[in-house]
């Protein structure tokens, strides 16, 4: 059966936590009697290898051991994170799932029928190969989200390597690679997975504090959120170890503010995709935006600026956009980088890219500059058309008191020019409603 | 003093409010051009000194004016040829005097 590697290291440790939930704790030894009962639940309701099942959950226990006994009797999972907006009933249909199973308060499973059945190829491949699957959308904040089917034995192949064993955050969604890379980076190493009711700074705060996490892997935007709450000192933070910042580009200005408020605490930035995976990473230092990445499964190429991947864990396809590979497994990923020998930077999506009279803005940059100016808590950086140059340069901040908005960007524009050349400094400088977080903390550049 | 020299004194404070910020004394006169050889603003300084005396158009005569549009730039005498042309075309742009 599949994942039986798993369930042995589960067995050698059943007094170990595995999965805190809602402040109670299960064990290894516990974890392995609800994916007992999760094997039962799945037998009644007669599912066949290769169904297309949606699970509709979050990081519960009952929910991971169903997770964990579906791949096992080689399902193809489409895994939605209970909290997200999302129309279920437009992804059952591109994921051509035939149930969709959802975990209630009382931690009983549920099951609701669709009536779709496998057609599209990548699907009918995995199921005639007895693989299980994985299908992740992409978050969608641009477009229609993307179905990425993976060859779940080829995603999961790196996990069979012993690492550290940790008590880490899942502060990545249930239906995210991030949020997967890090449930099964805890579980394999025989770690704990801290959960989360919430992702505000003082719920994640409380959750490090009273369960001792070592490991915070998060997003830049949530780690501007959380110096601007002011609650850092509020809590005993004192056993992280590692905080991981993945999916967007860390204003440098944010990151040495961390490492001041984070001393002893270890920086990393990780880099991954739902198309790939998420490959192994090293910062430079501490508070070097520049990394390094691959690892034994993954191969990196630069062209005309742009990063490209080939990996061995890379998806079967996309079920509902073509195939974003080259003929010899290449993904351009869109993501402009500079390159110092082995090292990169990230710059930015291609698509984030300002171009204004025909140079290049990268929001990033220019946002990092914006939080060095007084009482400036957040900002992002967007563009908007221009007849004159093409774009300009927007910014939209949020202050940490009132003050006049002619004033904040007469401010703004003075550092700007003092610091940046003149194209990247923005020519407008709106108030921030608020609304520019998405649900899993990236910044929104885009309407 | 008339709504277009109300105009033309909003337009010479979001010129020199432009020279604070870049730290740089501009000096411009009614004829100075505002766009092309003769100018003192670059091209990002056009557009941030007429994106910003929009917004106070706006602002103070409660208006929804647009400056730099594909309009503007298509007009056979450029409205940016100078600060005194930038005014005229900005008061054409607002709804006639109703007083």
């Amino acid at each position: 059966m599949p994942l039986q590697w798993l369930l042995d290291r589960f067995q050698a440790c059943p007094r170990d936590d595995a999965v805190i939930w809602r402040d109670a704790v299960t064990t290894y030894g516990e974890l392995l009697r609800q994916i007992d009962a999760a094997h039962e639940f799945l037998s009644a309701q007669q599912v066949a290898a290769g169904e297309s099942v949606m699970l509709d959950a979050d990081f519960s226990p009952t929910a991971v051991a169903l997770l964990i006994a579906s791949l096992q009797q080689r399902l193809l999972v489409v895994p939605v994170a209970s909290h997200v907006v999302a129309d279920r009933q437009d992804l059952a249909r591109i994921a051509e799932c035939s149930r969709r199973f959802h975990v209630s308060d009382s931690g009983s499973y549920e099951a609701e029928h669709y009536p779709h059945r496998l057609g599209h190829q990548f699907l009918r491949k995995l199921r005639d190969a007895a693989s299980p699957g994985l299908i992740l959308f992409s978050s969608g904040s641009t477009g229609r989200p993307k179905a990425a089917v993976h060859d779940f034995d080829c995603l999961v192949a790196k996990f069979k390597t012993p690492r550290h064993k940790q008590r880490l955050v899942t502060f990545l969604l249930f239906d995210h690679i991030g949020g997967f890379n890090t449930m099964m980076y805890g579980l394999a190493n025989q770690g704990c997975l801290i959960t989360l009711e919430a992702r505000d700074p003082d719920t994640v705060c409380r959750a490090i504090e009273q369960h001792r996490a070592e490991v915070l892997p998060t997003s830049p935007t949530f780690l501007t959120l959380l110096l601007m709450s002011g609650r850092l000192d509020q809590y005993d933070l004192s056993s992280l170890k590692v905080i991981n910042y993945s999916t967007e580009v860390m204003p440098e200005s944010t990151l040495s503010q961390l490492n001041a408020r984070f001393p002893g605490v270890t920086f990393r930035q990780s880099y991954g995709l739902s198309e790939v995976g998420i490959l192994r990473s090293q910062s430079r230092a501490n508070d070097s935006v520049w990394i390094r990445v691959g690892g034994e499964d993954y191969q990196t190429r630069v062209v005309a600026g742009l990063l490209h991947i080939k990996a061995r864990s890379s998806m079967v396809g996309y079920l509902n956009a073509p195939s974003p590979f080259d003929q010899d497994g290449w993904l351009n990923t869109q993501d402009e980088v500079e390159v110092d020998g082995q090292w990169f930077r990230f710059r930015g999506r291609q698509s984030d890219i300002i171009n204004v009279g025909g140079e290049k803005v990268y929001p990033a940059e220019v946002e990092s500059v914006l939080f060095e100016v007084e009482n400036i808590a957040d900002a992002t950086v967007m563009k908007e058309p221009h007849p004159i140059l093409g774009n300009i340069v927007v910014a939209l901040v949020r202050l940490q008191h009132e003050e006049d908005m002619k004033n904040v960007a007469s401010r703004i524009r003075k550092h700007c020019f003092s610091k940046l050349p003149a194209y990247k400094v923005p020519v407008k400088v709106l108030l921030d409603d608020g609304q520019r977080v998405t649900e899993r903390f990236k910044k929104k550049r885009q309407d | 003093m008339s709504r277009r020299d109300d105009l033309k004194t909003l337009l010479y404070d979001c010129i020199s409010e432009h020279g604070l910020e870049t730290n740089t004394e501009i000096h411009v006169e009614d004829e100075t051009p505002l766009m092309g050889s003769g100018s003192p603003l670059n091209s990002i300084g056009l557009v941030i000194v007429v994106t910003n005396f929009e917004s106070q158009i706006n602002e103070t005569f409660g208006a929804q004016v647009i400056l730099a549009s594909e309009q503007a730039m298509s007009l056979k005498r450029s409205p940016f040829r100078s600060v005194e042309a930038l005014s005229e075309y900005a008061d054409q742009l607002l709804p006639a005097e109703s007083s």
